[in-house]
């Protein structure tokens, strides 16, 4: 299913940022939570931006993990 | 020139750290000079296709997981990473007491710095556009990033500084950190130089410029620094950091102390951006400087840690530098970029921890593949020299005309 795909790739890519791939849950605060503050948002999305093969501005805004993950349906949809 | 004036702080080594192509450890550094050998070999780094010279001393052995998370080894140049673990280990050497820490301070020396990582990220920009430059990239390349990660690292609160001057900077680092203290301005530094220069663009820049040694065919004996047949220096990685402490308080905590760093020199040739003064007037006047600083003569210097890149023209320069200032009663002489290359930036750092070592043990290494020295000069070759308690100099005679040399003397007996 593409949602499990977006999961997966957000997981890995999140490796680079010594995130625990177990802690990527929906409701998860991307900053709180997950400790990325901006300048991490932004690397993230960059590097998501590569993977998905679209853009994806604005998604360095997302708060929750479930956010971000809806931002990227909608730009893939 | 002011003399030595009274009451002014003493400072002593009670750390070191390094990483370099001789080794990890300072034991594994020392051993591999006191060995003669070289450690120079065809470059693993990258795809040396199309190059005239295609070997370096590389670090072989570096493994950054041991003091980074996975986020820092993508963000960080390896220059800064050689320099973290490098710089840890002295801290971690050092064994130091609580401390204020708006009285301690990080100098780090580069030449290049972040260069391969702006390699990489310029390369980013022209294939795929601007937007896809790395958000931190600026920070990566950032020359004084180094300094800035040591500083929070450590916590360290006082000045952090970066400082540029070529071959000189490592040794202008620990100078400056000198003065840091003497000034009242710092009880701790920790300084030294890092450089990982042995990426594309600096090895296409020196060899073009015609700097390296071009003995592709046998690149383990190609840096033979004052020898009869030197072509050229080979280029190397390393870093290197001291932990320099006010005398006083070393003391009191009984500390361990390696030396005492004890004179720092400085001055510039003013006269081209790669060829030395002929004579070496400069550089034998700022030897000179290092001394007086140090309230010594150079009748008291015990061994020289030239600084000895195997091109024809420094060597040469350097010869005459120290003739003229020493006269007949000169001292034994060596470098230890035959055994890992010229690291730029780091150099001066390098050699003052060997420099240091040779204080310590009362043994200067040989100078790796020389064989036939031309110039006059007693240099140390064949094997380890013995020598006598007393005063080290270490040179460094850098591209621009930056010349830097540091005396360091025996620590002082408990």
């Amino acid at each position: 299913m593409l949602e499990d795909k977006i999961y997966e790739t957000l997981r890995d890519a999140l490796l680079e940022f010594d995130v625990d791939p177990a802690s990527v849950v929906p409701a998860a605060n991307l900053e709180d939570d997950l400790g990325l503050d901006s300048l991490d948002r932004l690397s993230a999305m960059i590097v998501l931006e590569d993977r998905f093969g679209v853009s994806l501005s604005g998604l360095d805004k997302a708060g929750t993990v479930g956010d971000a993950v809806e931002m990227v349906l909608s730009r893939l949809g | 020139m002011p003399l030595r004036q009274e009451n002014v702080p003493r400072v002593m080594v009670t750390g070191l750290g390094l990483r370099t192509p001789a080794g990890s450890t300072v034991n594994a550094f020392w051993e591999g000079l006191l060995s003669g050998h070289s450690f120079a070999a065809p470059i693993r780094g990258f795809d040396t296709t199309g190059f005239p010279v295609n070997f370096a001393c590389e670090i072989r052995d570096f493994e950054p997981r041991d003091y980074l998370r996975q986020r820092e080894l993508t963000n960080l140049d390896r220059s800064s990473q050689l320099g973290i673990a490098a710089a840890a280990d002295a801290i971690e050497d050092a064994a130091l007491a609580p401390i204020d820490s708006t009285r301690c301070a990080v100098v780090a020396g580069c030449a290049m710095g972040g260069l391969g990582s702006l390699h990489k990220q310029v390369a980013v920009v022209m294939s795929s556009g601007p937007q896809r430059i790395n958000p931190l990239a600026a920070t990566i390349f950032m020359p004084n990033a180094t300094a800035s990660l040591l500083s929070m690292r450590f916590g360290f609160e006082g000045p952090s500084l970066c400082i540029a001057t070529a071959c000189a900077a490592g040794a202008d680092a620990i100078g400056e950190a000198l003065g840091l203290v003497r000034s009242g301005v710092a009880d701790l530094v920790v300084a030294g130089g890092a450089e990982a220069a042995v990426i594309p663009a600096t090895m296409a820049a020196f060899s073009r410029l015609g700097a390296l040694s071009q003995r592709v065919d046998d690149p383990a004996t190609a840096s033979r620094p004052y020898d009869r047949d030197r072509d050229g220096f080979v280029l190397g990685e390393a870093a290197a950091f001291l932990v320099l402490e006010r005398s006083d308080l070393a003391l009191t905590r009984k500390a361990r102390i390696y030396a005492e760093l004890a004179g720092y020199g400085r001055n510039c040739d003013a006269y081209h951006l790669t060829r030395p003064v002929p004579g070496g007037i400069r550089a034998k006047q700022c030897m000179g400087l290092a001394l007086t600083d140090a309230g010594l003569a150079p009748g008291d210097v015990m061994h020289v840690n030239g600084h000895g890149t195997s091109t024809l023209l420094n060597d040469e320069t350097e010869a005459q530098a120290i003739c003229a200032l020493f006269g007949i009663d000169r001292p034994p002489v060596t470098s230890i970029k035959g055994a890992v290359g010229h690291s730029i930036g780091a150099a001066g750092a390098l050699e003052a921890v060997a420099t240091i070592l040779s204080v310590r043990n009362g043994l200067v290494p040989p100078t790796a593949n020389c064989r036939h020295v031309d110039l006059n000069l007693d240099v140390v070759i064949d094997r380890p020299r013995r020598i006598r308690k007393g005063p080290g100099i270490s040179n460094s005679f850098a591209f621009g005309g930056h010349n830097a040399s540091l005396v360091f003397t025996p620590a002082p007996a408990s």
